[in-house]
This record gives structure tokens, sequence and C-alpha cells, in this order.
């Protein structure tokens, strides 16, 4: 399948700090991809390379085969940008922002916009300043939904936004994404609601990439077994290759793994760790997020 | 899609603009004021003396206010490009980047070049109905430094803010600060009128300056 989004070998320095190595990522045509990790693992640092604002110290990403750091301008028209904490320009007006928009999109859907606008209660002529950050994402994402590009790349789209909003601007982008060969890259810092949304994701974390996978094969073969111990017994456990993470807590422990349940209980017992009541447990997407990079 | 553009930056700059103007109309009215009580108090004779003889522009009024208007235009155009990055949803626009940036300069440079050239005109009313046409000519030819200083006030005050790099900025401020002052110290009528294109092609130069800082912006160069 063609990809429209190629990243080889992206490595990139703040001053001396690193914030990754040789990242490499394809997003396919059509499909949703999720850029996922805690604050401070690189992921705004990729869209902004992404798009051209940033030069990383090696690599080089291609969007529909250009130079992100080279976009020629007919290709910016079919990319749709959401900046971190939806910001456009406040002093414009709803109709102002729409009217200045639609001289540079040749496909651009006024209809879109403005229905998404009717839900809002607002006035044409109100600036967007004076809106709420729910209003004004919703302003953001009608403007790219008016684009009608055919790679969005959303930066943290539900900062700032409460449960109401984030679940109408997923609506949008689920039904934007439903059409004809549309490919989105989110981030996003509540992964609990890509979960039903996102096909694909890179898990980042400081200076690495931990994994890249679909969220089904994730969610498939990551594991989270508990287990019990006797509280005045020192446990010691380390990250191995079966064990990719742990939390120990007074009497109860938790191992996250992508082996099966006999493999970890083999090596429980190598280790002679005295568990009892070993068992697996389900987890959400939030939840082996958080076991595969930890709660720190 | 430049009309557009062109929209946004008016919709940015218009208050600031008008503002200035209204500070120039208060400018040539107190200029006005005072050629009136000048030549009421020292009669029209000792007051021509004044003006020609010891070479004193009576229009110092105006002196500073082509630069202050060079800083609040691009003030009011830059300001609300930095502020959360927002120079990055303008560079995303489907044009070449150093194409908008030029524009953008060339609005806000038109904009400096209209409130100076509405003053001036107003200002030479003035001189008209109290002087020769000599004097008018003395004048325009004096304030002309005093408008470049105003377009480099402009150029120096965009670049500045596009500029990510702290070091290059406070450079910036040092270079056009030095050549603004060279514009507007000599205070006698005329003392420019050889140097002038120099000094023109100069100020031109420096509306380039912001593609350097705005390529820097766009590479992500370190603070």
């Amino acid at each position: 399948m063609e990809n429209v989004v190629e990243c080889k070998n992206l490595t990139h320095y703040y001053g001396k700090r690193l914030i990754y190595e040789d990242m490499s990522f394809n997003i396919k045509k059509g499909s949703i991809f999720g850029l996922l990790g805690k604050n401070g693992t690189g992921k705004t640092t990729t869209i902004n390379i992404l798009n051209g604002y940033l030069k990383p110290a090696s690599g080089q990403c291609l969007i529909f085969g250009e130079d992100s750091q080279n976009l020629p301008p007919q290709t910016k028209t079919r990319i749709g940008f959401l900046m971190e904490g939806h910001i456009q320009y406040n002093f414009m007006t709803i109709s102002q922002i729409e009217k200045f928009y639609s001289a540079f999109f040749p496909k651009w859907k006024k209809e879109a916009y403005y229905e998404l606008m009717e839900k809002l209660e607002v006035l044409p002529e109100q600036k967007l300043s004076t809106m709420s950050c729910g209003q004004r994402s919703q302003v953001a994402l009608g403007l790219i939904l008016a684009q009608d590009p055919d790679l969005m790349v959303l930066d943290d789209y539900s900062m700032g936004l409460d449960a109401g909003y984030r679940r109408l601007f997923l609506d949008f982008l689920k039904d934007y994404a439903s059409s004809n060969n549309k490919t989105i890259f989110i981030t996003s810092h509540i992964i609990q609601d890509l979960e039903d949304f996102v096909q694909d994701i890179v898990i980042l974390d400081y200076r690495s990439v931990l994994l890249s996978t679909t969220v089904k094969d994730f969610r498939d073969n990551f594991k989270q077994f508990n287990f019990e111990f006797d509280e005045n017994m020192k446990i010691q456990l380390e990250k191995t290759d079966v064990v990719n993470n742990f939390e120990l807590f007074k009497s109860h422990g938790a191992i996250y793994s992508f082996k099966e349940k006999a493999q970890v209980e083999k090596y429980l017992q190598q280790t002679k760790i005295p568990y009892k009541n070993l068992k697996q447990v389900s987890m959400s997407l939030e939840d082996a997020f958080i076991g595969l990079t930890g709660k720190y | 899609m430049f009309k557009a553009l062109f929209f946004k930056e008016w919709l940015k700059i218009r208050w600031a603009g008008l503002i200035m103007l209204g500070l120039f109309f208060l400018a040539a009215a107190k200029t006005a004021l005072n050629i009136s009580y000048g030549i009421r108090i020292l009669g029209a004779n000792n007051f021509w003396g004044e003006i020609i003889l010891k070479n004193i522009p009576f229009f110092n009024d105006y002196l500073y206010l082509p630069v202050l208007t060079g800083i609040v235009i691009g003030i009011a155009q830059f300001f609300p490009e930095v502020t959360e990055s927002r120079l990055k949803l303008t560079l995303h626009l489907p044009l070449k980047e150093n194409n908008i940036l030029l524009y953008m300069a060339f609005i806000g440079a038109s904009a400096v070049l209209l409130i100076s050239a509405i003053s001036l005109f107003v200002m030479g009313l003035i001189s008209l109905t109290y002087f020769p046409s000599e004097v008018l000519w003395a004048m325009v030819s004096t304030s002309l430094p005093w408008v470049l200083a105003g377009l480099t006030g402009y150029f120096g005050t965009i670049a500045v803010f596009v500029e990510p790099i702290w070091f290059k900025r406070i450079f910036f401020i040092v270079v056009f600060i030095s050549f603004i002052q060279a514009l507007l110290e000599p205070s006698h009528l005329n003392f420019f009128q050889h140097s002038l294109p120099q000094f023109t092609i100069v100020t031109l130069l420096f509306s380039i300056a912001i593609l350097f800082s705005g390529h820097r912006f766009r590479k992500g160069v370190l603070k």
C-alpha cells in the first residue's frame, strides 16, 4: 500500500539533550496513525519536523514523496495542520477566518465549516479571542475539515478539551476518515480516546521508540499479569525480554509482558520470586500504554 | 491568495495605523500653532531668520514619528504571529515561505510609507500656508531621512520579532538603532541632500533581514 508519510532514521537533539535516535515509521494512505508518548518524548518535535518547522539532526521525512523540509505549495494544500492548543488567528472573527482560508485551498468546503459552527453558540462576527478553548478547537477543526486535505496532522487535539468536546472532535474526525483514502496522523496524551480510533501506533519513550505496531496487535499481544506476595518479603524485579515493565505496591505486583502466562510463570520461578495467584487481567489501550511506558 | 494575505495583515495593523495617523495630525496641528505663535511673538522677519538663517527645522515634532510608526506597525503585525508560534500557520499556507514573509513586509512597509506620506502632505500644506515653496522642498528633503528611519524601524522590528536567536536579535537591535540614529541626528535642513540615495538603498536592503530570521524560525534553530 502507498505510504503518505515516510520518516527515515530521524535523530534529534535540543542542545546536547537527545530526543530520539534513528526513529523510522511510515503512514499508509487511508490509515489513522497515532504517535503516543509521555510529555517530553518528542511528539511535537516529530510534528514540527514533519511540517518543515524543525530540521532534524539527521534523517528525513517525506510527505507525498516530497522532502518535508521543502514542501511545495501544491503539496501543502493537501495537508491539514492542527497546532497544539488549537492555535488560530485569534484576531479574526468566525466569518473572517473562513473567508481568509477559503482563498488558499481549491477544494474548500464552506458548508463543512459552518455545519460545525452551527453547533456552537457563536455569532459569525464573534472574534476567536472571545471564545472558550473548546469553541476555538471546533473552529480549528472546522477549518481543516473545510480544507478537505488528503492528510491531516493533528498535534494533541485533546489539549484543554473537556470530554464532550473531545468526543465531538473525534466524531467529526471519524466521519472525515471514513471518506475516500483520507489519512490522519494524530498525537494525544489522552490515550483512552484513541482506543477505537487509531489503527497504527508508534509509542515513544525518552530517547527512543518503544514500539511500532497496530493497536490490534498491541492489545492482543501485550498482557498484564497481576500477582500477590508477602508484604514483608523484599521483591526485586528487573526488565528482561520476558518482563517489559513491572509495578510493585505493598503486597501486589504487576508484570507487563508480550510473553504468555507460562513463560512469565517460569521466569518468576527461575528468579525465585515468591508469588501467589498469578493471573492475566484485561487492559484498555491506556492501561497497556502505561504498562509499557510506566507511570513516571 | 495575496489578496487574502493582505486582508489578514490589514486586520492586524488597521488600528495601529489609525492611531499613528492621529498622532501625525496632532503633531501637524502643534506645528501650525507653533508657527502662528512664533510669527505673532517674534514677528515674521525674526521668525524667518530663526528658520532659514539658523537652519532650525520648524517641523521637529515630526522627527521621531515615522520611527515610532514603523515600530508600532511592526509590533501590531508580528506580535500576533510570534505569540504561540502562530507564524507556523502562516508559513503553512500554500505559498512559498519567502514570498509570504516578503509580502507581509511589503504590506507593513507600505503602511508606514502611506502614513508618512499623508502626514508629509499635511505638513506641506502647513508649510505652503506660511512659507514660500522653496521651504516646502527643503522640508520634504529634510524629512525624507526620517521616513527612511521609519522604514528601518519597521524592518528592524519585524526581523527582531521573527528571529529565534537572542544573540542575533541583539545584533539586529544594535545595527538598526545605529542606522536610525545616523538618519535622525542631523538637525539642519537638507543635510542628506547628496547621500539620500545611498541611505535609501541600505534601508531597502534591510527588508530582506526577515528572510534570514524567517529561515532560522522555520528550521527551529535553538534560542
